[in-house]
């Protein structure tokens, strides 16, 4: 159990690094979709499932699809 | 040389948080409150969910405020959106593939269900009025995926949002009116672990979960329809 | 007695029931926020004897504090929710011929949700029940200052939003570290229990809040948001925005300091930084061509002078810290209406174009005239007793220190002076000597009645402080006994 939180939260970490250095927007969107999701596990192993439905269905789900909205009416690369 | 003065800056901050982590004593009942809630909460709200019996029963007052937050969000993003209406003529969106389209209209009544569960279910199982009303404004985010010229209603979006705050205040000032305080649970508790228990908890989170959706799925379709 | 619960449950309900609104009339949602806010008023002013005489404290749920979430109706806390109520039914009046473009709908919703949040800030003695009363009214004026939908307005609504959404989550982290030391959410209860542990763990959560509520507060380091967001929202939102929103953070801040954590050591930082705010304030405001550009930049200098005032740390300190405090908010509320309309009329916000104001204008330009001697301090008028009582309870401490500080604050008043006194002169002295058959505009009723109204109070308090006194000297009583505060609520 110990081993699967700690790769857990290993990848949570370099997902949220790949979503500040990735200059395509599109792909920093779905890595921090990628932390949320993974921050709903962690939720879960840590005894509050309640929180974890709240990050799964508003971290990944609508703030993902807001985030593309939003990339694809501006740009979708950074200088 | 702004870059390094930010990261001496932040290694002063984040030193500064974990020193003050360091005391807390995590895993540990040490936490008051929280315990008294375990223990009472049952009793006290008739919410299995202690989770529930804080957000709804203990805390309420702060419920009112984070849906109003919410609405004003809602209202803020609209009334700045709503203004910046530039429609360029002739843009077609690519319509949505035969894959995308099945499973959109296969997932949407799915999801439509699940959210509804688990918000009637708020005060049994894990999950409520916020959850719910997530997963089905997601729903909804499918449909304008999946199914091309379909749109929510925006007055039916709007009564229902208005509707459930309502509910949520005026539920609180009969409470008060009947002598007690302002959102005194004043409906018989019930048997724990039945559906009708907990006296207005469930109305609550119901009325929080139709809100909750109608108004992000009122967001999603402000920053779809109107930003064109 | 009415239950101080009110002055949030009204406003909220009123302001989720103007959407249906438009399915009956338009017409009526304009006046919403005035029954509201006018409701607000009479409750505040019928709670204000029994305050004085003991602090109302309701609980919500029926479960006492600390399991549950209660409101405290202190003096302190009636005194800002008269304020707020005050201003905001006088600003509402204002806006009824001020507002007509676009959806007037959600102005009216976003103005009543800021006000419903600044009363809850005031009222709550739950940190958490605080910081979320305090999002409402930061994301209303974020989209408030937005509300025109021109360039300058949101560019600056987004510079507003991402220091205030920084500020906030820094508010968020010091509240979960508080909560994970205390394991409690209720102001008493942590005060109560603040001695217990290691100084410096709760010296970070004390850090975090202020910064967090001093991005609010607009004070030095921290205000880049201000003069922007003030600048370009509607000259009704600016009034609320400087008479306000800015005192609420304001208010925060103080209560976290003085009651929550009785930290009386951060007080002479705070003190520094109050000077420092004033003094920069000032001579920003002295450079401006632009009128509401001014105005703010004076916010941020009235506001450096009342925390330097507040953090004296005396009575008389903190009491003429309040009396600034309500004399800031009538005269720059006051000032930013009347600019308001003499810019809606001369399409210009630039001083220059108020070229003979004074004669086109002869109400406006007069109120906007007592609001300037108002604030710079003159005699018969509301703002000279604040500076006055400031100025002796810092002489009084007798320290070199504060003997500095004072002078650096008379400059302060005099580069005030000279900025205001050039405003009134160009109204009056500047531009072409009119011609007789020049016409004379009259603004309309509803924007010269809340005006006037304003003048009125500017004139009465100036001449009788001692209207207010007695009210401001219970609240910085409030302030200062940490132990009756605590023991009001914990028994």
């Amino acid at each position: 159990m110990e081993i699967v939180i700690l790769i857990l939260v290993f990848l949570m970490i370099v997902s949220a690094i790949a979503a500040l250095i990735f200059k395509d927007l599109m792909n920093a969107v779905i890595a921090s979709c990628v932390v949320s999701l993974i921050a709903a596990v962690l939720f879960y192993f840590l005894q509050a499932p309640d929180v974890a439905m709240a990050e799964a269905a508003i971290g990944a789900a609508l703030v993902t699809g807001i985030f593309v909205i939003a990339v694809k009416r501006t740009k979708r690369f950074e200088e | 040389m702004r870059k390094l003065i930010s990261l001496i800056l932040l290694v002063i901050i984040a030193g500064g948080i974990v020193l003050s982590l360091k005391e807390i004593p995590f895993g540990i009942s040490k936490i008051k409150i929280g315990d008294y809630y375990i223990k009472k909460g049952i009793e006290e709200t008739g919410a299995t969910n202690i989770v529930t019996s804080v957000v709804v029963s203990y805390r309420g007052f702060d419920t009112l405020g984070e849906i109003t937050i919410l609405f004003t969000a809602a209202i803020g993003l609209s009334a700045v959106l709503g203004t910046y209406r530039k429609r360029k003529a002739g843009e077609k969106v690519e319509p949505p593939s035969f894959i995308v389209k099945t499973g959109c209209r296969f997932l949407f009544p799915i999801l439509l269900l699940v959210g509804a569960y688990i918000f009637i279910h708020g005060h049994l199982t894990p999950g409520g009025g916020f959850q719910g009303g997530a997963i089905i404004a997601s729903a909804f985010l499918l449909m304008y995926l999946g199914c091309e010229g379909k749109r929510i209603n925006e007055n039916t979006s709007i009564v229902v949002e208005v509707l459930g705050a309502l509910t949520f205040i005026v539920l609180g000032i009969i409470g008060l009116t009947i002598g007690k305080d302002f959102l005194f649970n004043f409906l018989p508790k019930g048997e724990p672990n039945t559906l009708l228990s907990a006296g207005i908890i469930p109305v609550i989170y119901i009325a929080i979960g139709f809100k909750v959706g109608s108004e992000l799925a009122g967001i999603i379709d402000h920053l779809i329809e109107k930003n064109q | 007695m009415v239950n101080p619960i009110l002055l949030i449950v009204i406003p909220l309900g009123l302001a989720f029931v103007v959407p249906l609104f438009r399915f009956i009339s338009k017409k009526i949602e304009k006046f919403i926020p005035f029954f509201a806010l006018l409701a607000n008023l009479i409750i505040s002013l019928t709670l204000f004897p029994h305050v004085l005489e003991k602090p109302i404290h309701v609980s919500i749920g029926g479960f006492l504090p600390p399991l549950g979430i209660n409101l405290v109706a202190g003096p302190l806390g009636i005194l800002f929710a008269m304020l707020i109520a005050l201003v905001g039914f006088l600003v509402s009046i204002y806006a009824f011929a001020y507002i007509k473009e676009k959806d007037q709908e959600k102005y009216h919703i976003l103005y009543l949700l800021l006000l419903t949040g600044a009363t809850g800030v005031v009222l709550t003695g739950d940190i958490f029940n605080l910081f979320v009363f305090f999002e409402i009214l930061c994301i209303s004026s974020y989209s408030l200052v937005a509300y025109f939908g021109d360039k300058p307005g949101i560019e600056s609504a987004v510079k507003y939003l991402i220091q205030g959404a920084v500020g906030s989550s820094l508010v968020l982290i010091g509240i979960g570290l508080l909560y994970g030391q205390f394991g409690t959410l209720n102001m008493a209860d942590i005060a109560s229990n603040i001695h217990s542990v290691h100084s410096i763990s709760v010296f970070i959560p004390l850090v975090l809040l202020i910064t967090g509520f001093g991005v609010e507060a607009a004070i030095f380091p921290l205000n880049a948001w201000l003069p922007d967001a003030h600048s370009s929202a509607p000259s009704s939102i600016s009034a609320i925005l400087s008479g306000i929103a800015i005192e609420v953070g304001l208010y925060a801040i103080v209560r976290v300091v003085f009651t929550l954590f009785g930290a009386s050591s951060i007080l002479t930082f705070l003190l520094f930084l109050g000077v420092i705010t004033l003094l920069i304030g000032e001579l920003c405001a002295f450079n401006q061509e632009n009128i509401k550009r001014m105005l703010a930049y004076s916010s941020i200098g009235q506001i450096g002078l009342i925390v330097f005032a507040l953090s004296i740390g005396s009575l008389s300190g903190i009491n003429g810290g309040l009396f600034q405090l309500v004399s800031h908010t009538l005269s720059k509320a006051l000032l930013f209406l009347a600019a308001g309309y003499m810019i809606f009329r001369s399409g210009s916000m630039n001083i220059s174009s108020f070229e003979g104001m004074g004669k086109k204008m002869p109400y406006t330009s007069f109120a906007f005239t007592i609001g300037a001697f108002s604030i710079v301090g003159l005699p018969p008028f509301i703002g000279f007793p604040g500076k006055f009582m400031i100025l002796k309870a810092a002489l009084f401490e007798q320290d070199i220190l504060f003997t500095i500080l004072v002078f650096l604050i008379l400059l302060a008043t005099i580069i005030e002076g000279a900025y205001f006194f050039r405003v009134v002169q160009t109204i009056y002295f500047k531009g072409e000597k009119s011609t007789p058959g020049q016409e004379r505009e009259i603004a309309p009723l509803s924007v010269l009645i809340p005006v006037f109204i304003f003048v009125g109070l500017i004139v009465v308090i100036g001449i009788y402080p001692k209207l207010i006194t007695e009210i401001l000297e219970s609240s910085a009583s409030e302030l200062l006994n940490r132990a009756d505060y605590i023991k009001n609520i914990l028994p």
